[in-house]
């Protein structure tokens, strides 16, 4: 009796083991991290409107003038702004807002006065699942004279800005 | 009073024996007394490369990460890898982004989560010791969201 006891205190354990065996495993961990991309780039740092265009006071344009890449891939509400100012040339200016510019997808339109901004994209236009991606814009651009410019070189700084709250 | 001593030394060993039922590590043994060892615990892919002719085309990559050493004795056996999708906080990558190969091979897409995949299996005769060095891809889609990922994979030998 005792004998047979024993045997089954040792057995026990031992059954316990070998049921344990499938439940065992060899594993290891894997990590990467994923940074924040909060990226802008132009593909020109000048933009030349050329010679004007058609009858007097005629115009200027310039078709796919910059192409604009940008990506944010962080969870808020960002957008990519246009800022411009008013072109120079010495004391004589020209107001930005007879500028007009557009993208392949859209008609043009007038800038907004200097120290406003226009819109170029933001997240909201985009599928949630795609927000994150890479994209590009190409601009074009337009500049219709009105007759009362003075003569000169004129030149605006316009500045893209991927603005994030 | 025997009695009283067999019950307790069945309770001592039982207990001995269940708190290390389940067993997660570096090693796995096997009844037939085959046996697998990982080289590490934990397998980092790195720094985010960009492809140079597609700087849209993200990944990490990691070559030799990682070794499984194991030893069989048995005709059939299939060495088998399989995890859960990569998580960070609320935000996760599915594992089927991931690819692995072995050392000479070409990347093979991972498994869904929960399935295995298997890494080597029996051909025939062979040795008792074999050794995998194994490399991980892990391709990006462009819409994660940062953070650090991570997840648990398990590795074990199966005899069909």
């Amino acid at each position: 009796m005792s004998r047979r006891l024993l045997s089954y205190a040792l057995l026990l354990p031992l059954m316990l083991l070998i049921l344990s065996y499938p439940t065992s495993t060899a594993d290891f961990e894997m990590e990467f991290f994923i940074p924040e991309r909060v990226e802008i780039g132009l593909s020109t740092e000048f933009v030349d409107l050329g010679l004007p265009q058609g009858a007097y006071p005629g115009y200027f344009e310039k078709q796919n003038a910059v192409r604009v890449d940008f990506r944010c891939n962080i969870l808020a509400d960002w957008e990519v702004r246009i800022y411009a100012s008013d072109f120079y040339d010495g004391a004589k200016t020209i107001p930005i807002s007879r500028l007009q510019w557009k993208t392949e997808s859209s008609a043009y339109r007038g800038m907004s006065p200097a120290g406003g901004y226009e819109i170029l994209a933001r997240r909201r236009d985009y599928p949630p699942k795609k927000a994150g991606f890479r994209y590009s814009k190409s601009i074009s651009y337009r500049l219709e004279l009105r007759g009362d410019e003075s003569g000169g070189t004129y030149s605006a700084p316009v500045t893209y800005t991927l603005f994030v709250p | 009073m025997f009695r009283t001593r067999v019950l307790l030394l069945t309770i001592l060993l039982t207990i001995a024996v269940a708190s290390c039922q389940v067993k997660a590590g570096l090693y796995d043994t096997y009844p037939d007394f085959s046996f697998l060892i990982l080289s590490t615990p934990i397998v980092r892919l790195g720094d985010l490369k960009t492809d140079p002719l597609d700087p849209t085309h993200e990944y990490f990559e990691t070559t030799n990460a990682l070794s499984v050493l194991f030893y069989t004795q048995s005709s059939k056996w299939e060495v088998v890898m399989s995890g859960s999708d990569f998580q960070s906080g609320s935000e996760s990558i599915p594992l089927r982004q991931m690819e692995w190969k072995k050392e000479g091979a070409n990347y093979k897409k991972m498994s869904s989560p929960g399935k295995n995949t298997v890494l080597a299996k029996a051909q025939g005769e062979g040795n008792l010791f074999y050794m995998l060095n194994l490399s991980f891809r892990l391709v990006l889609e462009g819409v994660e969201i940062p953070g650090r990922y991570g997840n648990t994979m398990v590795i074990s030998m199966i005899f069909p």
